[in-house]
């Protein structure tokens, strides 16, 4: 397993892809900081005495990134999974009697590995900037560390939903799939109308599904939900379900 | 005798595609093993199964004595390198980082890679990256990776593919090299049957999944007839002179003939020369790899 994670930590840190999707991390939250001031300025020219504007924290801040954050992790990592297999590399692991199971697991973690980096560095750059240029409101406090907590658990989740359609695929499809599976759940959110009958199955679901939590979190990141610890569990399932069912398959499969 | 590898009765099927079909070989330990077959026969599909790439449906194999189910063949695969079909590189690293990258998996030091970029010829790509690599270095650097582990026994699926003349014998000789100075074991497929000729102890002829025949160098040598190639200046004349004789033979060319059948030259040469044929020279040679593959595989079709 060292081994495997060895290779494959060379191949993404020797990529360039990795360091541009970082970039790009920083630049979101730059983006939203400057955005923030810029909303306050407005409204502060809008009100008569700047006192009295509605301003905007820095605190929303730490929870922009929530929605981005799969599609920029499937960027790097997801690609990196797939590239294995169009380059058939992955077949020089086989070959010299890795099992399975555990390059599925090196995928794994260097995909987890990938996603803490980029969520690490966002929020580095948020509480900075956020600090110097909107001056938080109620961070640092118990909710919001909580919340980020939760938030780290659904990126895990999302995570390793994209480890695996980007190995079970084993090609571009894979990848596409993976980076856009948040904003097609999203679409399809709408459709929960349909179960407006039902509260109890419309909470369930939006408790269950990654993308629909995501709005949860966002929505009200102040204070920690009733069911968060539920919640969180439906996210460490995913993780485990996703992982294992992606193992098995992966063990199961011919390849080129 | 010692065997690297023995498959039993190895069955694989895609869909409703029998790419193997019972199929058992023994692979000496130091031979160079051929496989040849037609595209189709499923000489990659039995090296994906032996390299671990695809699981056959049914049937098993042994490698250095551990079977196929056995856990500790995982651990037996270290002695193994291949390049299976085409080779299989980081495009964007160069000819010495995609070494480094294998040497990472294997969890071994990168001390012998140059060593072995010289071995094939690509000690001096520098910083080129492998995508900008002609297809006769790509394949050159594919076997490079495989030889990054020291294997005792590599897997070479068409490994000329693609190269010039020079590359082949640069090939060639790397692969007799690697057999008799390190005692490789070689499993080698490959189209040209020719160059295969030049390398293999030992031949597996494949058709339709299955081993028709398993046999040595030497045993093939004494199978194969010999033929005198003739040279007339009309074959059709010459046709009808070896037909009227009760001969075996094939034409080559308008001027050119095999005849298989023992024939005493003097008679031959007398009865052509009454229809005005004329013969320019007669030579005798052995039947080549080509020739009895085609006849085996004849003989299957016509069973």
């Amino acid at each position: 397993m060292a081994n495997l994670l060895a290779e494959g930590y060379r191949r993404l840190f020797k990529g360039k892809r990795f360091y541009i999707v970082l970039a790009v991390v920083i630049a979101i939250s730059v983006m939203f900081t400057l955005l923030y001031m810029a909303v306050n300025k407005l409204a502060g020219g809008m009100v008569m005495g700047e006192e009295d504007a509605p301003m905007i924290p820095a605190d929303p801040l730490l929870f922009d990134n929530i929605g981005i954050t799969p599609l920029l992790v499937g960027i790097a990592a997801g690609m990196l999974i797939v590239q294995d297999f169009r380059n058939n590399t992955i077949r020089n692991k086989i070959i010299i009697g890795h099992s399975r199971v555990k390059i599925y697991m090196a995928n794994w973690i260097v995909s987890v590995t990938v996603m803490v980096i980029y969520m690490i560095a966002y929020l580095a750059v948020s509480i900075l900037l956020g600090a110097i240029i909107l001056g938080f409101e109620e961070f640092p406090s118990k909710a919001i560390f909580i919340n980020l907590l939760h938030v780290f658990f659904i990126e895990l989740a999302m995570t390793s939903l994209i480890v695996f359609l980007c190995n079970t695929m084993k090609n571009v499809g894979g990848f596409v799939l993976a980076i856009t599976m948040h904003y097609i759940v999203d679409m399809f959110s709408l459709s929960l109308m349909l179960l407006n009958k039902h509260e109890k199955a419309q909470q369930i679901i939006r408790e269950a599904v990654p993308s629909l939590q995501m709005s949860i979190i966002q929505q009200n990141y102040t204070e920690t939900h009733a069911n968060g610890v539920r919640m969180i569990l439906f996210m460490v399932a995913i993780t485990v379900v996703s992982t294992v069912a992606g193992a098995l398959l992966f063990r199961k499969s011919d390849l080129k | 005798m010692d065997y690297v590898l023995q498959t039993r009765d190895l069955y694989k099927k895609y869909g409703s595609f029998k790419a193997l079909d019972n199929l058992t070989i023994n692979v000496p330990k130091g031979s160079i093993y051929g496989l040849v077959g037609r595209n189709g026969a499923g000489k990659t599909t039995l090296i994906r199964i032996v390299t671990g790439l695809n699981h056959p449906s049914s049937g098993e194999f042994t490698f250095y004595g551990v079977k196929n189910n056995d856990g500790k063949i995982l651990e037996a695969r270290r002695k193994m390198g291949a390049v299976v079909e085409t080779p299989s590189l980081h495009p964007n690293m160069t000819a010495r980082d995609n070494l480094i990258q294998q040497t990472k998996a294997l969890g071994i030091s990168d001390e012998k890679i140059d060593d072995i970029l010289k071995l094939v010829g690509l000690a001096n790509t520098g910083k080129k990256k492998a995508k900008n690599f002609s297809l006769g270095m790509r394949q050159r650097l594919g076997i490079a990776f495989s030889l990054v582990g020291d294997p005792e026994f590599l897997v070479l699926d068409e490994p000329i593919n693609g190269l010039d003349p020079q590359g082949i014998i640069e090939v060639r000789e790397m692969i007799t090299r690697l057999n008799q100075e390190k005692g490789i074991t070689i499993l080698i497929s490959s189209h040209i049957l020719d160059e295969l000729s030049r390398l293999a102890t030992h031949y597996a002829f494949i058709e339709r999944g299955h081993v028709i025949k398993e046999m040595s160098a030497e045993e093939l040598e004494n199978a194969s007839r010999t033929f005198v190639h003739i040279n007339v200046n009309d074959t059709k004349i010459l046709a009808d002179v070896l037909g009227g004789m009760g001969i075996e033979f094939r034409i080559c060319s308008p001027n050119e003939a095999d005849i298989y059948t023992p024939v005493q030259v003097t008679p031959l040469v007398l009865a052509l020369n009454d229809k005005n044929c004329i013969v320019n020279s007669m030579s005798e040679h052995h039947e080549s790899l080509e020739n009895y593959f085609m006849g085996l595989v004849g003989g299957v079709q016509n069973g």
